[in-house]
């Protein structure tokens, strides 16, 4: 596998190809023997990346080696999508029960990079304001970690949609919006679904990120315009010059292909 | 009863995604209070972007960050992260209530026509309109188009209109320049919320003369 890709290069916001650098870091597994290491211990350190960890005695950055020396851009179909996320469940549940600090620290060097990208996606945010949702998402972490269940939602999911909350707060303070509401509140409470729908949930929740690698690029570009970068449909065909209705159908195709299941209205459809 | 009219795909993706407007994201969510179906739907698209997250490439932070946090764990969580028990004897979802700050009684409502009285929640949105409309028992709306697109999500009693009738929880999304005219069911006086982001256009001759006086309150 070549190293292909540079820390700063284009890559950033163009999420598709790869699944988390999954598998490749070699420098991850040298420097096992940091704290740390045991929520680790589920059978994938080889695999297990990391990376962050790796660069603990580089000191000042982190996350520096996963966007320098280590190798992305491969194709990942070696990993055991859904495994990973175990061990960040179990980093939020240590986390949440035993405010424990080592566990914090862990899920920091990897998630607060990743976080980083994410503020940073289609350059909505400045590198100051980037900063500062890396801190208000990891705090939140910290403060609302023990109503994480890991029965119920996948780690990765539950620290994504702190993410887009808080940047999607950020962009309305930013604009001055005047509004009773927080991103939080457009999630309805979940009622307490039953045993059986829960474990189909994280699921189906497995399935779709392993389904997510063998996505068509063209689909993963819009997806990824869409999520990663807030842009709407609208938007993101004006950006990549398609028509509305080809972005329409491509995140539509890229949907069922993930076979999620979705209501169909009996009438024509009048969006498209 | 479940629901039978729902968000299009795109808009639901939209909505899970965060790039929906605030108004309309609001008429979304409050679909999802009275549709399952569509809930799971949005639950899984979420996990689409877990893994467009997970596989974004890292950015490096600084360790003086890890430390700035490090030293602030001790402060306590805002209170808001509370929320109240969701109360099962009232249909109207949670975010709409708390934007009414009270009940569809206590609302200042304005009358438009015989049976149709309106009036607009405020919800910081500044480019979409996010309304409340009450028509009488058997009222119309006047046959009127959209210059931009409306949301109208059923809350309470239903009508219908030339493409079908629609009951609590149903979501009809009507694009630009489609005219329709609702009426209201005989036996219950029907509330819907409507987010515009133009102005009505009455095409009846009756309430043609209206429309000057039709401007779009977002905010």
């Amino acid at each position: 596998m070549a190293d292909s890709q540079n820390s700063g290069d284009p890559i950033r916001g163009d999420a598709h190809s790869r699944v988390n650098n999954a598998g490749v870091n070699n420098a991850g597994v040298n420097n096992a023997g940091a704290e740390g290491t045991g929520a680790r211990a589920l059978g994938i350190d080889r695999l297990g990346v990391d990376s962050p960890d790796a660069n603990r005695d580089s000191a000042s950055v982190i996350g520096a080696s996963v966007t320098g020396a280590s190798t992305r851009g491969f194709s990942a179909s070696s990993v055991p999508a859904g495994r990973r996320t175990d061990e960040w469940s179990e980093c939020l549940v240590l986390i949440g029960g035993k405010r424990d600090r080592a566990a914090y620290t862990r899920l920091f060097r990897h998630f607060a990079p990743l976080i980083k990208a994410f503020a940073l996606s289609g350059s909505a945010l400045s590198a100051t304001h980037a900063d500062e949702l890396v801190q208000e998402v990891m705090l939140k972490i910290w403060q609302k970690a023990a109503a994480f269940n890991p029965e119920k939602a996948a780690a990765s999911t539950w620290v994504y949609t702190i993410a887009r909350n808080c940047r999607t707060d950020m962009f309305r303070r930013l604009q001055k919006f005047d509004t009773p509401l927080a991103a939080e509140d457009f999630t309805p409470e979940q009622s307490d679904e039953e045993p059986f729908l829960q474990l189909q949930n994280l699921r189906n929740a497995d399935r779709i990120r392993e389904m997510m690698v063998n996505l068509p690029v063209d689909q993963t570009q819009i997806l990824a315009k869409v999520y990663m970068e807030g842009k709407s449909h609208a938007e993101a065909a004006a950006e990549l010059d398609l028509p509305l209705g080809t972005v329409k159908s491509r995140v539509r195709l890229a949907i069922q292909k993930l076979q999620i299941q979705f209501e169909r209205n009996r009438n024509i459809d009048l969006h498209t | 009863m479940a629901t039978t009219h729902h968000p299009e795909l795109d808009i639901l993706t939209e909505h899970a995604a965060g790039a929906l407007s605030l108004a309309q994201s609001a008429c979304v969510s409050a679909h999802l209070n009275f549709c399952d179906s569509c809930s799971r739907t949005v639950s899984q698209l979420h996990s689409v972007g877990a893994s467009l997250f997970e596989s974004l490439a890292p950015e490096p932070v600084s360790d003086a960050l890890l430390k700035r946090v490090m030293a602030r764990l001790h402060e306590e969580a805002p209170l808001s992260y509370q929320r109240p028990e969701p109360d099962r004897r009232d249909a109207t979802p949670a975010l709409l209530r708390r934007l009414m700050a009270g009940n569809f009684s206590d609302l200042a409502w304005k009358k438009i026509t015989r049976t149709l009285r309106t009036t607009p929640i405020k919800t910081g949105d500044p480019h979409f309109e996010f309304t409340l409309l009450h028509i009488l028992a058997g009222g119309d709306v006047p046959s009127h188009a959209h210059q931009g697109s409306e949301m109208t999500l059923v809350l309470q009693g239903g009508f219908s209109d030339e493409r079908g009738s629609y009951h609590p929880g149903d979501f009809i999304c009507r694009s630009q320049d489609e005219v329709h005219s609702p009426k209201a069911f005989d036996d219950e006086d029907c509330i819907c919320l409507a987010v515009l982001d133009a102005p009505l256009r009455f095409t009846g001759w009756k309430h043609r003369w209206m429309n000057p006086f039709l401007r779009l309150q977002a905010g």
